[in-house]
């Protein structure tokens, strides 16, 4: 690619800015770029910035003053020069009005003076006085003059409407970097003041420009310039500056009548009142309480219900939202009438004409809004609960009227209509009535029960008229309160007006009659009350009937596996009588109905929580067995195809548990009992599980279905088929795994916290002798641990938990070399890039440098180790400390430094020598700081290991707190 | 309604998403491909794009009961302690179950640094 040659004259920058701007491939605008920011970092880019500016074109000129900002930024002058150098940029900024140049190059020149005050606001403190003085008189060079010249109130409005939205520009631009410099830092408190004192003179041109004198777009820019100052004012408050701002808020609000201002407008209030509600005054309320009382309110207000969802309608909407959300303690009050009729008029935001997201836009910020005021209710209610409670006046008579207009706006369209919305209309749509579920939650605790009562009525009423839609709606929002109901029948009799109606009958139908959806929130419906079967046990045949039903219809077959799973684990204890139905029924469906694996799993899962309720252990085992010879035959004819080139994946007849199981917290060891027919069980399972390894051992996913099966017993607490004797796991695990080694590492890791909390814990030290060879022989496959990180990562582990749970475990391993090899290998972990293998490097380290044993011989060995790796441990973790680990790694690398310098006398020897090593990856410190940092490390060492390595790595990255 | 004015918690860049993001501009920096200020200025971003995300885009949900053992209010941050938490997926996964469970919570508008 050819090369951008080196501007020799102005004219050569001139032509390469404009090129910049022509269509050109990526790669030659990135040249351009580099080339153009080379001159403006070079000596000469101030020469190049004022050159540019007396350029033509506006593209060059918007350049050079972009030049000016880079060098205020990056180079040192002194205070003359920078005198100097505001006069000629307000000089630019004269002539550029006087030119006719863009506002791109006007709002750049404001932001280079802008950048200029932020350095040297010391030079102009009066900024905005100066600027109107300065443009007034088309000069920039009478800087000095302007504090005898007359008050900004007198000058501005003699201004050209270009001049006076300049000046506007440069406030507002003044406030938005203004807000971006912290305001703690003892550097920038005089900045703040001086901006402070400036907010008078913004506040008068703001005034003089909100009059309307000089057109609508300079009223639009003041507003805009005003809204930055409130910003600025509500980041960093200050009283002097609230009440200069203050009195612009009366004239912005009666500019929402003007259609040309209604936007910036309507903006700047919505915004005020979501973010700095104190800022409004009881006026400004009273004020905006008149508006929504006025007809132009009304109209506005009209058109947004009556289906208008452009913007501006739009935005009307949120305005009230705000005003409600600021207002809520007075809309609480019954007795205010206003406010009462303003939040009625809320209430018929829910009630807007319009499908919910794909046309209404208003429904879920209103709803939102009603969710809130529901919470402040009830927060009301039972902080006073004394207080008479009325349901019939508003506010509290609105509630049901928001309940029925959610349960309407939520109803699906027609089919069509659905089909013709995009999938971020569906998925709104389907988020919207999630929103309805929260907000239903939230009414319950204050409407308690006859809640319940209003959806039981409305499903029964719309199966009545068989209203599917409506059906539909209050099935899903009868389900959306299970959850809140208390743990005993209170709502029974009501429920079983659903259960007990003609419900089971027409879903039983089919589509034809009843729509889909309207079946699978029904049947949703059983499962979300699987706890009234469990008391109401003469309903649960008909529901279970109806639900293994639906498995053969490919749009039910998933709720309805799911309802079944609930309901069958809920109902175990009754359901036990009927477990060979159950295994009959599925033995029949499975070779008749087709099913995916989500849904077999979930129907084999529900059986398998029934067998395990059965009370006699012979008849459960033999139910399991009954159910697993289904499975087996499954993963026969797997088998059989994979012979054939086919693969399929098999079922997990455990479904193991997404809940995490503590597998080291301190159980009750399980009483290790079995008997012949469960070993014989086990022993089945495992042939299927070793002859499916063999079949599929080159399939990560079936590798790690086998090692969840095997997990699936260590989260057990009782004996049973999938609690393997250890030899039996050992056998499997030390068998070879081809592709998944690293899972078969982590389950043995997972293995010996399940041995060591089980009944199995006096075998502790026979199943690490096998295992921790075979671990060790992986390591040593590996070579370095970046080969493999993950495997790496597990078998440090293991070794972890292997030393902790028998220290003496190091001491027998042979050869001896392997020993050493693991610690070699533990420290090019703590060495390396990769962030997990680091984390599991340090933990192990953290857990031998602690490690102690009662037995001398032992504890000689770990002493030993400690001598001859503890000064390549300090080694590794201070080169990591200075510089070479991460930000992220640095909290779990303080854990083996703070053990280190606690645990080991040696420690400040091996730490010191570690911090003078040539090795030290940083030159950024001195000798005398690398000395402080190791006096200071045995006080909050992490934050003190933060600080060292920010000096390491150097000032510049302290950039974050 | 969050809008380029509001100002936004810092407290995502502890996240591991936020971590990994500071690692990469500290690699960034040190490479002297960028500068701390863009570095400050794209975690001024990350603050304002986690929170809005979380807000706007995330619609997974979970409801849990427990019995509230503690409560606090200091500083507009809220702090439950709660016992014997059952946690239920939207997903309609399996229930998880905590013995203890600390939510700290701050208001979703902070107020003026």
């Amino acid at each position: 690619m050819d090369q951008i040659p080196q501007p020799a004259s102005i004219n050569d920058i001139e032509n390469l800015v404009e090129s910049l701007y022509q269509p050109n491939s990526p790669a030659v605008i990135s040249r351009i770029q580099e080339s153009l920011q080379a001159l403006q970092k070079s000596p000469d880019g101030w020469q190049i910035a004022d050159a540019l500016l007396a350029r033509s074109s506006d593209n060059v000129k918007f350049f050079g003053a972009l030049t000016f900002v880079v060098k205020l930024n990056t180079d040192t002058i002194d205070d003359d020069a920078a005198k100097l150098l505001v006069q000629k940029l307000i000089n630019w900024l004269v002539v550029s009005l006087d030119n006719g140049a863009g506002s791109i190059v006007i709002r750049k020149l404001c932001s280079a003076l802008v950048t200029h005050y932020i350095h040297f606001s010391h030079l102009w403190p009066h900024c905005i006085r100066d600027l109107v003085y300065c443009l007034d008189l088309n000069k920039g060079d009478i800087l000095d003059d302007a504090k005898d010249a007359a008050p900004v109130g007198d000058i501005f409005p003699s201004l050209t409407p270009q001049k006076a939205i300049s000046v506007t520009w440069f406030a507002a631009a003044l406030a938005e970097e203004g807000e971006k410099i912290d305001s703690r830092s003892s550097k920038y408190i005089a900045l703040h003041e001086r901006l402070v004192r400036n907010s008078q003179d913004v506040a008068t041109i703001v005034a003089i420009s909100l009059s309307g004198s000089a057109g609508p777009r300079v009223q639009r820019d003041a507003i805009d310039a005003l809204h930055d100052w409130m910003t600025y004012g509500e980041r960093i408050p200050n009283e002097q500056l609230t009440a200069n701002l203050r009195p612009l808020l009366r004239p912005t609000i009666e500019c929402l009548v003007v259609d040309d201002i209604y936007e910036a407008a309507i903006e700047i209030l919505t915004d005020s009142l979501n973010n700095w509600q104190t800022f409004f005054t009881k006026d400004d309320y009273e004020l905006l309480y008149s508006l929504f009382d006025s007809d132009w309110s009304q109209k506005h207000y009209q058109e947004l219900i009556q289906g208008d969802f452009d913007f501006a309608a739009v935005k009307f909407g949120l305005l009230m939202i705000a005003f409600g959300d600021a207002q809520i303690t007075e809309l609480l009050n019954p007795s205010n009438e206003r406010a009462q009729r303003f939040l009625s008029g809320l209430l018929g935001l829910l009630a807007a004409q319009g499908h919910l997201v794909a046309e209404d836009k208003i429904f879920v910020p209103a709803l939102d809004f009603w969710a809130t005021l529901i919470e402040s209710m009830t927060d009301d209610l039972f902080s006073e609960p004394d207080q008479p409670v009325n349901w019939n006046i508003p506010p509290l008579s609105y509630l049901m009227q928001v309940v029925s207009h959610c349960w309407r706006k939520i109803q699906y369209p027609h089919i069509s209509v659905y089909n013709a919305w995009d999938s971020t209309e569906r998925v709104g749509f389907s988020d919207a009535r999630k929103d309805v579920c929260d907000l239903l939650q939230t009414m319950y605790t204050l409407a308690g029960d006859s809640l319940i009562s209003v959806f039981v009525d409305l499903t029964t009423q719309s199966l009545s008229t068989t209203a599917w839609a409506e059906l539909e709606a209050a099935a899903f929002c009868l389900g959306s309160l299970s959850d809140c109901l208390p743990d005993n029948d209170s709502c029974d009799a009501a429920l079983s007006k659903v259960f007990g109606s003609q419900l089971f009958d027409l879903l039983r139908q089919g589509h034809s009659v009843v729509p889909v959806r309207t079946r699978q929130t029904c049947l949703s419906l059983i499962e979300r009350y699987s706890e009234y079967f469990v008391r109401r046990a003469e309903f649960l045949p008909a529901a279970l009937n109806l639900l293994f039903g639906a498995l053969n219809e490919s749009h039910l077959a998933g709720p309805s596996a799911k309802s079944i799973y609930r309901l069958c684990s809920s109902c175990r204890a009754i359901l036990t009588p009927e477990v060979g139905a159950f295994l009959e029924q599925y033995g029949m469906i499975r070779n008749s109905v087709p099913m995916d694996s989500l849904t077999e799993e979930r129907v084999v899962s529900a059986i398998a929580s029934i067998i395990q309720a059965v009370p006699e252990e012979s008849q459960r085992l033999g139910a399991f067995q009954q159910l697993l010879m289904l499975i087996a035959s499954d993963i026969e004819k797997a088998i059989q195809l994979k012979s054939i080139s086919f693969m399929l994946e098999p079922n997990d007849p455990t479904s193991p548990s997404d809940s995490p199981i503590n597998l080291d917290a301190d159980e009750s060891s399980m009483a290790v009992k079995s008997s012949p027919e469960l070993e014989q069980l086990q022993a089945n399972i495992m042939n299927i599980l070793a002859q499916t390894k063999t079949t599929f051992h080159d399939s990560l996913q079936v590798m790690s279905d086998i090692n969840h099966v095997v997990r699936a017993g260590f989260s057990e607490t009782e004996p049973g088929p999938f609690v393997f004797p250890p030899q039996m796991v050992i056998d499997l695990l030390t068998s070879p795994w081809h592709v998944a080694a690293p899972t078969a590492v982590n389950t043995a890791q997972v293995f010996l916290s399940y041995v060591h909390n089980g009944g199995y814990r006096g075998q502790m030290r026979q199943v690490i002798d096998q295992l921790l060879p075979w671990v060790i022989s992986y390591i040593g496959m590996l070579g370095h641990p970046s080969n493999d990180p993950e495997l790496a990562q597990f078998s440090i582990e293991f070794i972890q938990k292997a030393i902790q749970r028998c220290p003496d475990v190091l001491s027998r391993v042979q050869p001896h070399s392997n020993a050493e090899y693991i610690f070699t290998f533990a420290i090019e972990m703590l060495n390396g890039k990769e962030p997990l293998p680091k984390a599991a490097a340090a933990d192990f380290w953290t857990s031998f440098i602690t490690l102690k044993s009662d037995d001398e011989g032992t504890q000689g060995t770990i002493d030993g180790a400690m001598n001859q790796f503890g000064p390549i441990l300090a080694l590794s973790l201070i080169q990591n400390i200075g510089g070479n680990a991460a930000r992220s790694e640095l909290d779990k690398l303080s854990d083996p430094l703070k053990k280190l310098v606690f645990q080991n006398a040696h420690a400040r020897q091996w730490l010191e020598a570690a911090l003078n090593d040539d090795s030290f990856p940083s030159d950024k410190v001195s000798p005398a700081d690398r000395a402080l940092f190791l006096k200071k490390i045995t006080r909050a060492t992490n934050q003190v290991v933060k600080e060292f390595w920010v000096s390491c790595r150097g000032t510049g990255l302290g950039y974050t707190s | 309604m969050a809008t380029d004015k509001q100002s936004f918690y810092e407290l995502y860049r502890q996240s591991s998403v936020g971590a990994a993001l500071m690692d990469a501009l500290d690699d960034l920096i040190m490479e002297t491909r960028i500068d701390p200020q863009l570095a400050m200025k794209i975690l001024a971003n990350f603050d304002r794009a986690i929170a809005e995300v979380l807000q706007n885009q995330v619609r997974a949900r979970l409801s849990f009961k427990g019995s509230l053992d503690t409560y606090r209010f200091c500083d507009e941050v809220w702090t439950f302690q709660l016992k014997n938490v059952t946690f239920k997926m939207d997903s309609g996964g399996q229930v998880v179950s905590a013995d203890k469970v600390k939510i700290v919570s701050c208001t979703a508008k902070p107020t003026g640094t």
